[in-house]
């Protein structure tokens, strides 16, 4: 009986749909959207330079720059006292000199 | 390009998404009469099924990274969800049809065509019962049965256990069976069905 009652139900038809259905269906489709224009050189060299997770990127940075400022001085070079003593000589040169001695 | 035709869904919804009209064109012939068989079992409508199969390659052009491809499922396995989940939005939009509907039109058709008369008003009774049935009942026993999806791909397009997926077609079935028995169409031979006087 459920072997007769299958194929009774199997005979559910169903209409075929208008010849040119796919046809206009592809023709809706192409004002809907514009084709992708290939990558240019430009795009790919840009591509390069993006940051996937620009806040995370941020982030990193400052605790990095932190971190480097902490515990690494800057090295600040002594000034050598035979500068300091050539500095002041030419300021006292400098000092001893008449401007008319340039003219 | 002459290859198309050979290339899977996946391969041609990869294409799709950098915007490659053949491709789109491909999945389109490949696949109309299919979807729209489905959508006009669900809601037994030819005209409105040609909208749904439309609306669901628009979108599916529109959006293609909707279907993706990491999560492993066959394209045509996810259009169905697609394409049942439009049918049914639009029925519940729309209204029912009134009940003996479909037997009452085939009535008063000539004398002579016996049984094609009887034939039609069978296909019509069975239209309307499987029509009547509950959304879910109708998707399993249109899954299932009239598409021949394995009960694990229709239960995945449902949204539901394999287990409750063959309980909506057992109830299904049955409930088909009592209404089509209640109008008299299962077992009656087309003498005593067809009068005139």
């Amino acid at each position: 009986m459920d072997d007769t009652f299958d194929i009774f139900l199997k005979q559910r038809a169903v209409p075929l749909p208008r010849s040119n259905l796919a046809e206009s269906i592809i023709a809706a489709a192409k004002p809907r959207r514009p084709a992708v224009r290939r990558a240019g050189f430009l795009d790919m060299l840009s591509d390069l330079f993006v940051i996937p997770q620009p806040a995370f990127a941020m982030v990193a940075v400052l605790v990095l720059g932190l971190t480097l400022g902490t515990y690494y001085k800057v090295a600040q070079p002594e000034f050598p006292e035979t500068m300091q003593a050539a500095y002041a000589s030419f300021l006292m040169a400098e000092g001893g000199t008449d401007y008319g001695d340039f003219l | 390009m002459a290859n198309m035709d050979e290339e899977t869904d996946e391969s041609l919804l990869g294409r799709i998404v950098d915007g490659d009209q053949q491709a789109f064109a491909s999945l389109v012939r490949r696949h109309t009469r299919r979807f729209h068989a489905a959508a006009y079992r669900m809601c037994g409508d030819g005209t409105e099924s040609e909208d749904i199969v439309q609306d669901a390659f628009l979108k599916l052009w529109e959006k293609p990274q909707s279907w993706n491809a990491a999560k492993g499922v066959k394209f045509t396995t996810w259009f169905y969800r697609v394409v049942t989940n439009l049918a049914i939005d639009r029925m519940r939009k729309k209204k029912a049809l009134p009940a003996g509907d479909a037997m009452e039109r085939m009535v008063d058709t000539a004398p002579g065509q016996d049984q094609a008369l009887y034939e039609k008003q069978r296909e019509n009774a069975l239209e309307q019962a499987v029509q009547s049935l509950p959304e879910r009942q109708k998707t399993a026993l249109n899954l299932c049965f009239y598409e021949e999806l394995s009960n694990r791909e229709a239960a995945d397009i449902m949204g539901v256990s394999v287990k409750a997926l063959e309980s909506l077609l057992i109830r299904a079935k049955a409930a088909l069976k009592d209404e089509l028995t209640r109008k008299g169409v299962l077992g009656m031979p087309p003498a005593r069905r067809v009068s005139h006087g």
